[in-house]
């Protein structure tokens, strides 16, 4: 319905602009393949939003993909000459800040409507640009430059050698002013001192021109392949990604009356929920890992981090072997989770309150729940409920300088250090997730002699060393003042001082000023990063790999890729970077890299057109198989309750977390991760969790089907258009076609409910999922009708009868009216269960 | 042709829609098998396979090993501490992990590789060069690339129970988690999934579930059949693999011990359970607790003690299955110790290690390789494997050339994941 009514207001729209005269000027977009033109005004129907996107067949070209009713408030953006069938768009600001004016020619409008691009005029060519590819001409000094400086890692063609990126669609390559302050500040890796801000504006223009001045035009054609989900569908997707249900009507109707502006809307609406900051701990847990001291794996296993001497009341709970009451257990697990959730909850702190991302490592406090707070001795807070272990406020310990996660003591005992190691490992870490650094992809070809016991400083004197330690040293160095248990202990007051043979603290090769950092050197590393452009391409890293399931494309071996290949990754990291810049430029706002991502044609993709080439698109779409978590959530959102066992019996464990066999028995088995020793999760599904995934579907099925039935038919979720003694059979055997229709209403319903089909009665999908239906009554009745009607025949299976509710409460009493549900001589019951057992076994139901 | 290569070519040609879906899963029922045994964080090849006792060295900076000189034994070719320093609880003498009851035991059909360069000193590096032979990012394990190389669409073709399980996306790994829970996964349908046959009861009548299966599977080929990404295309291949051996995993059940053991006795009670029923090809068995920074005479005696007890019930469960002659294992580690002691009375990281080897194509009883008083690597002739200053530094290049040449890796594979080097031959 919703695709239908979107068609019929496009179409309205189109006639409409090609009917009327229309106006003046404002400011256009193109980004991520699609031109947004704010408002072009339309005489008697008021201001439309148009918007194109944009395909590349021998010429670019611009098809109209939906035209918008839009607010008077916004300004004008062109002119519309039906004569002509042209129009004229008076500002295009292109990613990286270049204008144009353009004028498009209407070149078919049977189909779709498609525009040509007549002709385009640069509005400020003074600013900064990439420069064009034919006009760029390297300079002698470029060229001696980067031959220096850079080609024995990036290579003469730019693409990158022995583990080093490709400089094509590089992270920070969104202008010269970045590319160069990032070269002036850290290239070449370990000797950033000798490129100064001339060299570094020589190379950036250099790199620009010479490697990525054809960025946009590749992500333009690559993206252009890209068929989307429709709008319904990418609501449904957002809504059991981001908060684990389906969407409302609310919801449905902001997408439907506002496209894509309501669909954003909706994306942050949902941003508001609790659930949603459920998934973002474990978007972010999936790197931090710091879920390692959750109770699940221990009851203690974050208290017992602490030392009792810096925090005597660490154990505030317990009274006393002797002393211990009821709720001994529960404080406890509410105390440890408080402590071992901190990093997670800081996160989730700043994303709700929109706060600067950079503040996960900046925040100047920390978080505690009520229980935890007492374990740190911190008082005073105005927690609004006392009692809730999942209020968490932003606290701060006296003399500690916090720094966000990097001074948080789970951060600091989940990456240890030794007196050997010295904070390297932290020092790896903070590389790797908060700047997208792999510092040991840095090493390459390793030397013969890797542990150097002969040099007196290797990591300083060897250079094969020093290659490497130059980089992650200095940042081990800002640590010292945190021990390898995760205690804040400045070194200036301990007896035997920090190494002397450790590069001194700093960053990006500068050493950090002593003066007012001492003792708070890691606040002042949290600072360096925060500024550092490669923080919010980290950030993408995670949240990308969280909303789609992987990780951005690698760099292309240079050596083995195809231009394909290489293509594909500049048409994605171009489409990233974009999304970065957004991110960024508002405040470094997480939600809205959050919604970049989820309006992006790569989340959005669907499908491509005939003529795509597959290999530039192996990475493209946002599917997924649905975490353990992630499908437990989406069990309950659709059933009312979790996978744990029969519903008669649910009523004993309803209140505990700890039974749902997604969350439990199979939980590893499906790919789970205990953020200790099992760290990544299984992506593609093996034979055993395929196995799991039919047992899962024939027990619900089991489950939620009598229950269903059994519940009065406004309580029900399933059966809304039958009951489970409407057959298909009237008494003299006959087809009773006005049950038929009820039951091929229900089959519709149920694609859409629980696998987000909207298919039409008729359809083949439809038409096979009622074979089954109507399979599985006829030979149950078979069965029934062989044996002579035996009780073993027309019982439902023990496990799926309804016998309780679900407070445990018996539904019949001797002389009683008997409530329950245990038979089925019709087999309707059971044929309903086979059709619900097909239906969750779908490819649909356990992928996103 | 590899998997990944005939996924990518599916997706790209469409040509996957033709094939009928026997023709995709077809299976291989596979007769030889390996078992990557893994002591995670970087174990000491001194306190065990290169046993070199407390003679102070030269430099000052003291012994090597806090046990004496005179406890290393023999036990044919195989050298071994026979005794533990004297300050630490030693393991039970009657524990089939003490070392004076381990080497005795297997000796005849240990291979000891001493002297091995990891080049690194770093956990992932180490443990990825190890298990992958190559330093850089990216390379399948070797048992997945054997299991890849034979029968990657059976059910459970490569086993891990984690270190380092890089598959390159050649074959999906299966985590086993709690073993007790396989009766419920071999029989999907039934609702006493414990009960023997005649009782397991089920809910839906067989002939129906057949329905029921047969509309699942048809489903998913058209659901395939109009999808046009080729990462769907390629996820529903995989799904379509993943359902196609449930049936057996009932013959992996009826292999099992009653009561599955914990710990490294369980992942090698399951590893050759699945070997036995046919539906597994290799495994990853895992323990960590090796990186001994601190009282590492205590510490690293209790992991070693576990590792070989652990060693010891793969070999009587290989046997118990008669699998002697088809089941191939190797056990290494990140890296090696420092053959010195921090002031923590631990060890550090050191990049010379060993690895030692048993089973199939093995000829045991030999020690390939060696150290220095100070542990670096001596040189071996790469045609006699004797020492030979001229000779070359063994790496896990070497290793694994040699692995993969005795697992029949095919050459496609081998070509994707190249490594260069001389290939000797170590094993046999």
């Amino acid at each position: 319905m919703t695709a239908l009514r979107r068609k019929i207001s496009l179409i309205l729209a189109v006639m409409l602009l090609l009917t009327s005269g229309a106006v003046l000027a404002g400011r256009s977009t193109l980004s991520d393949g699609y031109l947004s033109v704010p408002r072009i005004d339309i005489d008697g129907y008021g201001a439309m939003e148009l918007i194109f996107r944009l395909e590349f067949d021998q010429q670019y070209l611009l098809v109209l993909e939906d035209a918008i009713e839009t607010s008077s408030d916004i300004a004008n953006s062109g002119v519309f000459d039906p004569l002509l069938g042209s129009i004229e768009i008076d500002e295009i600001e292109l990613p990286g800040g270049k204008l144009y004016s353009i004028q498009l020619l209407l070149m078919e409008s049977e189909n779709s409507f498609i525009f040509s691009i007549n002709d385009a005029v640069h509005l400020n060519p003074d600013a900064e640009p990439f420069p064009d590819p034919e006009e760029f001409e390297p300079s002698a000094e470029a060229l001696a430059l980067y031959g220096q400086q850079c080609s024995s890692c990036h290579g003469d063609a730019g693409t990158g050698v022995a583990g080093n990126p490709s400089l094509a669609a590089c992270a920070n390559c969104s202008s010269a002013s970045v590319l160069s302050s990032y070269i002036r500040d850290t290239m070449p890796l370990g000797q950033a001192t000798t490129c100064d801000s001339a060299c570094a504006d020589v190379l950036a223009e250099y790199i620009l021109g010479e490697f990525n001045s054809n960025n946009q035009q590749v992500s333009g054609k690559t993206i252009g392949f890209i068929q989307a989900i429709s709008d319904s569908v990418a609501l449904r997707r957002a809504a059991q990604q981001l908060v684990g249900r389906l969407p409302t009507l609310e919801e449905f109707g902001l997408v439907t009356n506002s496209g894509d502006t309501g669909m954003r809307q909706a994306i942050q609406g949902m941003m508001n929920e609790d659930e949603f900051y459920i998934r973002l701990s474990e978007v972010f847990n999936d790197y931090l890992l710091t879920d390692k001291y959750h109770s699940r794996n221990g009851s203690e296993a974050a208290i017992g981090l602490l030392s009792k001497d810096d925090f005597p009341n660490r154990r505030w709970f317990d009274p006393g072997k002797d002393n211990r009451g009821d709720n001994y257990s529960s404080l406890r697990r509410a105390t440890n989770d408080g402590v071992a959730r901190e990093p997670l909850e800081l996160i989730n702190f700043i994303v709700a309150n929109d706060l600067p991302f950079t503040e996960i490592l900046t925040a100047d406090y920390m978080m505690v729940n009520p229980f935890s707070a007492r374990t740190y001795g911190i008082q005073g807070l105005a927690f609004e409920n006392p009692s809730d272990a999942g209020e968490f406020l932003p606290a701060r310990l006296e003399e500690i300088p916090h720094a966000g996660i990097l001074t948080s003591p789970m951060f600091l005992n989940r990456y240890p250090t030794t007196s050997t190691n010295r904070n390297r490992g932290r020092a790896r870490v903070v590389f790797d997730l908060f700047l997208d650094t792999d510092v040991l992809a840095i090493e390459g070809v390793r030397p013969g002699n890797s542990v150097d016991i002969t040099t007196p400083v290797p990591t300083i004197n060897n250079p094969e060393c020093s290659k490497c330690h130059s980089l992650i040293d200095p940042v081990a160095s800002v640590f010292q003042n945190w021990n390898h248990k995760g205690q804040y202990r400045p070194i200036r007051l301990s007896r035997y001082g920090w190494y002397a043979d450790m590069e001194p603290r700093g960053f990006n090769g500068e050493i950090m000023p002593l003066a007012g950092n001492i003792d708070s050197s890691v606040r002042w590393l949290a600072q360096q990063i925060a500024t550092d452009p490669k923080f919010p391409k980290a950030v993408t890293r995670i949240m990308v790999n969280g909303l789609t399931g992987k990780e951005p494309l690698s760099v292309p071996d240079s050596s083995s890729s195809t231009q394909t290949e290489i293509d594909a990754y500049i048409a994605e990291r171009t489409l990233l970077n974009d999304m970065q810049a957004r991110f960024v430029e508002d405040g470094f706002r997480l939600k809205t890299l959050i919604t970049e991502i989820m309006m992006s044609p790569y989340w959005q993709a669907d499908g491509l057109s005939a003529d795509a080439n597959p290999i530039a698109h192996a990475n493209t779409g946002a599917s997924y198989l649905l975490t353990p978590e992630q499908l437990d959530r989406k069990i309950i959102s659709l059933f009312g309750f979790e996978w744990r066992r029969s519903l008669d019996n649910y009523y004993k464990d309803i209140n505990s977390s700890s039974t749902s066999k997604l969350n439990k028995t199979f939980h590893q088995i499906y790919g789970g991760i205990d953020s200790d020793s099992i760290t990544t999760r299984l992506k593609s599904p093996n034979g055993l969790m395929g196995a799991m995934q039919l047992r899962m579907a024939n027990e619900l099925s089991c489950y939620a089907v009598p229950r269903d039935f059994w519940l009065p038919e406004e309580q029900r979720k399933l059966f809304r258009f039958v009951d489970h003694e409407m057959s298909p059979y009237d008494d003299s055997g006959a087809i009773d076609e006005s049950v038929m229709t009820r039951i091929r209403q229900n089959i519709q319903f149920l694609h859409v409910y629980l696998l987000g089909e909207d298919l039409p009665i008729g359809s083949e999908e439809l038409l096979l999922t009622e074979q089954l239906f109507m399979g599985s009554l006829n030979r149950g009745r078979q069965i029934i009708l062989a044996s002579g009607g035996e009780w073993s025949d027309i019982a439902l299976p023990s496990d799926c009868d309804v016998t309780k509710d679900f407070n445990g409460t018996q539904l019949y009493e001797k002389d009683q009216i008997d409530n329950r549900l245990v038979e089925d001589r019709q087999y309707v019951i059971r044929a309903w269960m086979a059709v619900v057992a097909y239906l969750l076994a779908d490819y649909k139901f356990f992928y996103s | 042709m590899y998997r990944r290569q005939f996924l990518k070519y599916l997706g790209s040609s469409g040509l996957g829609l033709m094939l009928p879906p026997a023709l995709l899963a077809q299976q291989v029922t596979p007769d030889r098998f390996w078992i990557s045994v893994n002591a995670g964080g970087g174990w000491d090849p001194t306190y065990f396979l290169d046993p070199k006792g407390n003679r102070p060295r030269l430099d000052g900076r003291g012994p090597v090993n806090n046990y004496s000189v005179n406890a290393i034994r023999s036990a044919g070719n195989i050298r071994f501490p026979g005794s533990y320093p004297e300050d630490i609880d030693p393991p039970d003498a009657n524990s089939p992990g003490h070392f004076a009851n381990f080497f005795p035991k297997h000796a005849s059909r240990l291979l000891v590789i001493n002297g091995i360069d990891t080049q690194t000193n770093n956990h992932d590096s180490g443990s990825r060069y190890v298990w992958s032979g190559k330093i850089e990012s990216g390379y399948p394990s070797f048992a997945a690339l054997a299991a890849a190389s034979t029968a990657p669409t059976q059910p459970l073709a490569y086993i891990s129970n984690g270190g380092y399980d890089n598959t390159a996306s050649l074959v999906a790994p299966a985590r086993i988690g709690e073993g007790q829970v396989f009766q419920q996964l071999a029989f999907p349908n039934a609702s006493r999934p414990d009960e023997d046959a005649e009782h397991r009861r089920e809910y839906f009548a067989p002939s129906i579930y057949a329905e029921i299966e047969k509309a699942r599977q048809s489903r998913l080929q058209r659901l395939q059949g109009r999808a046009t990404l080729p990462l769907k295309k390629s996820q529903m291949d995989e799904l379509m693999m993943a359902r196609v051996g449930d049936n057996n995993l009932n013959r992996l059940v009826s292999l099992l011990p009653d009561r599955v053991s914990s710990g490294l006795e369980g992942q090698a009670e399951v590893a050759t359970a699945a070997f036995a029923s046919g539906i597994a090809v290799s495994a990853n068995m895992h323990m960590g607790g090796f990186d001994t920074h601190g009282n590492h005479d205590q510490n690293h005696s209790r992991r070693l003690t576990q590792l070989l007890e652990g060693l010891d019930h793969l070999w009587s469960q290989i046997e118990l299955n008669n699998l002697q002659d088809k089941v191939t294992v190797v056990v290494g580690s990140d890296f090696g110790r420092t053959p010195f002691y921090n002031d923590n009375n631990g060890k550090d990281h050191w990049n010379v290690t060993s690895i030692m080897a048993m089973g199939a194509g093995v000829r045991g009883n030999r020690v390939i390789g060696a150290t220095d008083d100070h542990v670096e690597a001596l040189k071996i002739n790469p045609q006699t494997l004797q020492l030979d200053p001229n000779g070359i530094t063994l790496t896990p290049e070497h290793i694994h050339l040699a692995l993969r040449s005795m697992a029949g890796v095919s050459s496609s594979l081998t070509s994707q994941f190249g490594i260069s080097g001389p290939e000797l031959n170590l094993f046999s």
